[in-house]
């Protein structure tokens, strides 16, 4: 199965030019599987971790979204124990104009602007919505638990 | 024998013993008998007693001989001329035999040969008690009675009386035909009398009828045993009688010198002469005294047996046919000019064409094979060897070349049969003798009459007459490699010095033959005749293919022969150089039927044509079925070629009507069959009423003229002689959607209420041109609505403004898309555009390409592919979710909505002058594309500079922003969906799409070339060097896929396109044969992968019509090319299916 064009052209983009804080190198024996690794943004709980994720392009991308999904334990209102990521452009708002890059922008801007009222963990978008303080707390100490 | 009476038998064993010695048979003895005057076997032209008895008696003895063995033999050879000669001698020894038998009451019968026996049921004229008895002797007569029958025993008695002076046949025979004639209708009554001259009754009408005319003509004798009658008979009732008949030995003879030249008397007088008649008339009753009798021929074709159901009712044919005739005949040489004869549909249907050929393949499975010479390159297949055994035997006049043997073609061959004899001695020994019977003419012979087409033989009047005809016509169904045949053939059959020598001969002696023919032939032949003279030699064979084939061929001819064997001559072009300079030094000259008739055109215009003034050695024309009308320029102009060998190829030898072939034949020279008349009285008029023999007539002349060969047929050992890869046909239904449908729906009923009123006026027929062009218009809107838009064609459909308003706003809310959405692009294309034109490449967001083709978003002026946002569009559609921008989200977006962006080359003309340029509106529909070849249906062009009143001529590149609504036709979608789904399997796949229809051809291309198919294009209206050009590159190999969109009649034969295996017929032909022939470019000869053919039929549409006339066998060419007087019955009952309410 060929490699779209587009698919190799987005890996060599990447990495001539990697968003900062961000890297994304596709495993040699798939292509279209990505190791990912955000760094936590600056202002936010998960400042100073680097998160792993794993990014996998469907044979119907670009017209599918990305599958994405974080490797590392977060805690985060809109990131499951399994690392399911509750995003709506790798759903329902996916649009082939988007990218591999804008996509993981995405992810990273997420990190920073938690959306308790779309929860997919629903006990941590509790805990946020109750004591946003306590809660960020503790994404920090998972942040230093395991993103390090 | 059962006229044999005792004291007959006394009298004659003397004459028995000495015919037995002497002669051999009943004719054979005429020799013999002429010179001992008192024996020989006598015409009882039995007149002395009045009682008029026709029948020509011969000893009895000789009868006996006849069935004896020794005599056949001897007189098989030579029968003919022995019968003339008879003919003289018989008055004088006439009559001792005559009185002696005639005393003795017996009428020997003994010089006719039995031929059979039938039971006839026949009614009493008498009255009385014991009248009859069962086992008696009767005698057939036309006379009532010894004395009654004035007319006609006054006639006889003369004849018998004159017998003496009457020395040739013919007198007698016109004599006698012209007191039937006077007679007939009268008297068709024949009696029969008993042995002692007294009338005992007649025959049924049914029966009296030709027997008469047999007795007449003194055909035959008969004699009759009454089997059974009523004790006590009254007048009417009925006896039954066994009948014996046997031919006379006159019946063998020629009716008359007439025959020769039959031809020419026939079609030149206006009425049947009385010499017509007879021979007419002569036929018809020995045809049905055949069939009564039994006689079957003794060679029976395939074909025979299969109609022996028929047999009896085309005989009630044949009269109405002789009147046809004779009307046609009157109509004589004006018809050539006026083409009357055109409106005649003698179409033939397929299981016709299939009985056609079968004779001429029976024997084709054990042609020897023949290796063709060192200097042709290329393996001949086993099938191809003995094609061109076959055809150079041909060449050079071997006639047995197929191995059966060659009856002329209207001849059949029956055997008699043996006579159940008297004394109970039945000779076995005895061979069954053949004679020969010609069902048209009616002539009878006991001779092999060989077929005349094929003497070759030494005598010069044959030979003057066939010699030059060393043509023949050889077919193979497309892809079968009939260039490479002829390559063989080239190489293989040079002209010798011989041949170079004898043309001078040749042509002297044919210029003068034809004279005798010039009545049935046009002008054009005259001018040959002419022009012959002068005619120089040539050893180069001239080959006459199809524009499109020029360059095949040369290439074709080249790769079969060696380096330098072979130099080819492509004379074409306007600026070709005059031929004969050349012609030492080349040994083919290729030209095209175009320049054939352009020269022919000089040439007739006492310019001359260095074409006609040579004399080819060969002649070959390539898809003659261009020269299938007899009355067109193209086929006039072949006819007036001067070869000495001619070959004809086509996979269609007969399109559709049994006229085609007579077209090659005349190119041929096949005589007699060449000539229209002939071929129109014996088969043409036959076909139409329905009688079977002419197919029989025309299997036999293809089979001595045509050799076939089908993909399908086998070899020697039953494997094909071909083994093509599998064809799948599949033909896909689609649905109008609903727009379209109502668009379609209203013209249809537009046109169908105008046909409806012309069909109740009854003016069909006048208006042919109108109609045919409004269906030609429904035919577009079946592919797409575009194609129909106003003024297309030039025919408003009615005068009905605000309907055609109507539809023509349909069609803009169809160009618009079904969502009227039209005005919210205010963006201004105009600025954009310049900015496109600058930035010539722009990546698509989705795929990431320089967008290809690119198109807009109407809401966003974000640009992409078309195939990637269409993609991401269906998708949303799939979500049901609304499309929108993938860049912006901006929304909803449509397919149709889209807006392409076309930069093309400022080339064509035709879509510059459709810019009529409007600043800023983008969405202008432009129906208004005035002919059909604009490229750009439905564009809206913006000129790049500010000032789009003045297009910028200096830019080499102008945007067209075209709204992306046209694919929505049915057809198209379909087309592309299954083409991308190839592409899915196979990158490099390569497809042929057909359409009749170069404005849709155009919207293909559109489509494909915003689907990212690579195309190629082939219609009419592209010079030889572009075809060329489009097929080479077509055939390179690539790794992308390749489409090639051929127009239906530019590319629908001769055509190699094996290396594509997907074909797509988007339209239907009114000839199934023609999607055939084209569905052959893909399948033919070199092909190696299975091919896949799809019809596309739109449901309920005037393609359903033209399927179920294709149905009906009777695919109406005429109609097809919109002939003015194709107002045939046949033709409005088509129209009438075409306009049929839906079942």
């Amino acid at each position: 199965m060929a490699l779209p064009k587009r698919i190799i052209k987005e890996t060599e983009r990447l990495i001539a030019d990697p968003a900062p804080g961000i890297s994304a190198v596709p495993h040699e024996d798939n292509l279209r599987y990505f190791d990912v690794k955000i760094d936590g943004p600056s202002g936010s709980p998960f400042e100073g971790g680097q998160f792993s994720l794993e990014l996998f392009l469907p044979e119907e991308y670009p017209m599918s979204p990305p599958k994405v999904r974080f490797l590392t334990k977060i805690y985060h209102p809109n990131i499951d124990k399994l690392g399911r990521i509750c995003l709506d452009i790798l759903k329902d708002k996916w649009s082939p104009a988007l990218q591999i890059r804008t996509v993981l922008l995405s992810i990273q801007a997420l990190l920073s602007a938690p959306n308790p009222d779309d929860p997919l963990a629903t006990d941590v978008a509790k805990h946020y919505k109750q004591d946003e303080r306590d809660a960020q707390r503790v994404s920090k100490e998972w942040t230093e638990k395991y993103a390090k | 024998m059962d006229f044999l009476d005792d004291t007959t038998r006394v009298d004659e064993p003397l004459n028995e013993d000495e015919l037995v010695g002497i002669e051999s048979g009943f004719v054979a003895s005429e020799p013999a008998t002429s010179s001992p005057p008192s024996e020989p076997p006598l015409f009882l032209a039995e007149s002395d007693e009045e009682q008029e008895i026709v029948e020509i008696m011969q000893p009895t003895t000789s009868k006996k001989q006849d069935n004896t063995p020794m005599k056949r033999p001897s007189r098989s050879p030579d029968l003919e001329p022995p019968t003339k000669k008879r003919r003289v001698s018989p008055p004088a020894v006439a009559k001792p035999p005559f009185k002696s038998k005639k005393s003795d009451e017996e009428l020997s019968l003994e010089e006719g040969i039995y031929i059979g026996e039938f039971i006839v049921d026949a009614y009493s004229l008498t009255s009385g008690h014991k009248v009859m008895s069962a086992g008696q002797r009767v005698f057939i007569s036309r006379s009532p009675s010894l004395e009654t029958s004035k007319s006609n025993t006054t006639i006889k008695k003369g004849d018998t009386k004159a017998k003496g002076k009457q020395t040739t046949l013919t007198g007698f025979v016109a004599k006698s035909s012209k007191e039937s004639r006077v007679s007939k209708k009268p008297d068709n009554i024949v009696r029969f009398i008993s042995e002692h001259g007294s009338q005992l009754g007649r025959l049924p009408v049914s029966v009296a009828e030709f027997i008469g005319i047999c007795l007449d003509l003194k055909l035959s004798v008969f004699s009759g045993v009454i089997v059974d009658a009523p004790e006590k008979i009254r007048i009417g009732d009925s006896i039954i009688l066994s009948v014996k008949a046997y031919f006379s030995p006159s019946a063998f003879q020629k009716p008359s010198e007439l025959h020769d030249n039959e031809s020419d008397k026939i079609f030149n007088e206006g009425t049947e002469t009385a010499t017509e008649k007879m021979l007419r008339e002569r036929k018809e009753s020995l045809v049905k005294l055949m069939d009564m009798v039994g006689l079957r021929p003794r060679s029976t074709s395939q074909l025979k047996s299969e109609r022996s159901l028929e047999k009896v009712k085309p005989r009630s044919a044949p009269r109405a046919n002789q009147k046809k005739r004779i009307e046609i005949i009157g109509e004589g040489e004006d018809m050539e000019e006026v083409e009357i004869d055109e409106d005649d549909e003698e179409t033939l249907d397929e299981n016709d064409l299939d009985l056609i050929y079968k004779r001429a393949q029976k024997n084709d499975l054990n042609l020897p094979e023949m290796e063709p010479v060192d200097s042709f390159r290329m393996t001949l297949r086993p099938y191809q060897k003995q094609a061109l055994q076959w055809m150079k035997s041909m060449e050079e006049g071997l006639y047995e070349a197929r191995s059966s043997r060659s009856m002329h073609p209207l001849w059949q061959e029956y055997a008699f049969p043996f006579e159940p004899s008297d004394d109970g001695v039945i000779d076995l020994s005895g061979d069954e003798r053949p004679f020969y019977f010609n069902p048209y003419s009616g002539e009878l012979s006991l001779e092999f009459p060989k077929s005349t087409t094929h003497s070759k033989g030494g005598i010069l009047a044959l030979r003057t007459r066939r010699s030059k005809i060393m043509a023949r016509q050889f077919l193979a169904e497309m892809g079968l490699g009939k260039t490479i045949q002829i390559a063989a053939l080239i190489h293989t059959v040079k002209a010798s010095a011989q041949d170079l020598a004898r043309r001078g001969e040749k042509a002297s002696t044919e210029s003068s033959k034809p004279q005798i023919k010039q009545l049935s032939i046009d002008r054009a032949f005259r001018a040959k005749v002419v022009s012959r003279q002068s005619n120089t030699q040539s050893r180069a064979t001239l080959v006459i293919v199809p524009t499109s084939l020029l360059s095949q061929w040369a290439g074709e001819l080249q790769r079969a022969s060696k380096r330098h064997t072979l130099s080819t001559l492509i004379w074409h072009g306007s600026n070709r150089a005059p031929l004969s300079s050349d012609l030492q030094d080349v040994d083919v000259v290729i030209t095209s039927y175009g320049v054939l008739a352009s020269e022919h055109a000089k040439q007739q215009k006492s310019v001359t044509s260095s074409l006609f003034e040579t004399r080819w050695f060969r002649i070959v024309l390539d898809e003659a079925h261009h020269i299938k009308s007899r009355i067109s320029k193209t086929a006039k102009a072949a006819y007036a070629l001067d070869g000495q060998r001619r070959w004809v190829l086509t996979g269609t030898p007969i399109v559709n009507r049994l006229e085609d072939l007579q077209s090659l034949l005349h190119f041929l020279q096949f005589k007699p069959w060449s000539e229209y008349p002939f071929f129109r009285s014996f088969i043409t008029i036959p076909f139409l009423s329905r009688d079977s023999k002419a197919l029989d007539i025309v299997q036999v002349i293809l089979e001595s003229i045509l050799l076939r060969r089908e993909k399908s047929m086998k070899d020697k050992e039953g494997n094909p002689i071909v083994s093509l890869p599998a064809k799948t046909v599949t033909v896909e239904t689609l649905e109008f959607s609903p727009l379209e449908r109502k668009i379609y729906d209203q013209i249809y009923h537009r046109v169908k209420s105008t046909f409806t009123s012309l069909d109740e006026r009854g003016v069909v027929g006048k208006n042919w041109h109108s109609l045919f062009a409004l269906l030609m218009r429904l035919r577009r809107a079946v592919l797409h609505p575009s194609l129909i838009a106003a003024g297309n064609s030039g025919i408003d459909l009615d005068a009905d403004r605000d309907g055609e308003v109507d539809v023509n706003d349909l069609i803009a809310e169809y160009m618009n898309g079904s969502r009227a959405n039209g005005s919210d692009g205010t963006t201004s294309y105009a600025q954009l555009s310049v900015a496109l034109q600058k930035e010539t490449e722009q990546e698509c967001p989705i795929c990431m390409e320089i967008c290809d083709p690119p198109v807009l978003s109407p809401l966003c002026m974000h640009s992409m592919c078309m195939g990637c946002i269409t993609d991401h569009l269906s998708k949303c559609l799939a979500k049901k979710e609304e499309g929108s921008c993938p860049i912006c989200r901006k929304g909803p977006l449509h397919v149709q909505d889209l807006v392409e962006v076309l930069r093309t080359k400022k080339a064509k003309g035709s879509a510059a002058s459709d810019s009529s340029p409007e600043p800023e509106v983008t969405r202008r529909r432009s129906p208004s594309h005035t002919d059909e070849d604009a490229t750009m249906l439905e564009q809206e062009m913006i000129e790049s500079d500010g000032d789009p009143d003045e297009p910028m001529r200096e830019t080499s590149v102008e945007v067209i922003f075209r709204k992306n609504n046209f694919q929505s036709s049915t057809k198209l979608d379909a087309l592309l969906r299954d083409l991308r789904r190839l592409r899915e399997q196979d990158s490099t796949f390569r497809a042929i799409v057909f359409s009749q229809f170069t404005g849709f051809l155009d919207l293909i291309e559109i489509a494909l070339e915003r689907d990212r198919f690579p195309w190629y294009r082939l219609d009419g209206s592209m010079d030889p060097k572009a075809r060329v050009k489009a097929l080479k590159q077509f055939s390179e190999p690539s790794d992308k896929p390749k489409v090639f969109i051929i127009s239906l009649r530019a590319g629908g034969v001769g055509l190699n396109l094996t290396s594509a295996n997907h074909v797509f017929m988007i339209d239907c032909w009114w000839n199934s044969a023609i999607e055939q022939q084209a569905i052959d470019r893909v399948h033919r000869l070199g092909q190696e992968k299975e091919v896949f053919v799809k019809h596309y039929i739109i449901a309920h549409s005037v393609e359903n019509r033209i399927l179920q006339i294709q149905k009906r066998k009777t695919a109406i060419v005429s109609f097809a090319l919109g002939k003015t007087d194709s107002s045939t019955s046949e033709g409005i009952e088509n129209l009438r299916i075409m306009f049929g309410d839906d079942d």
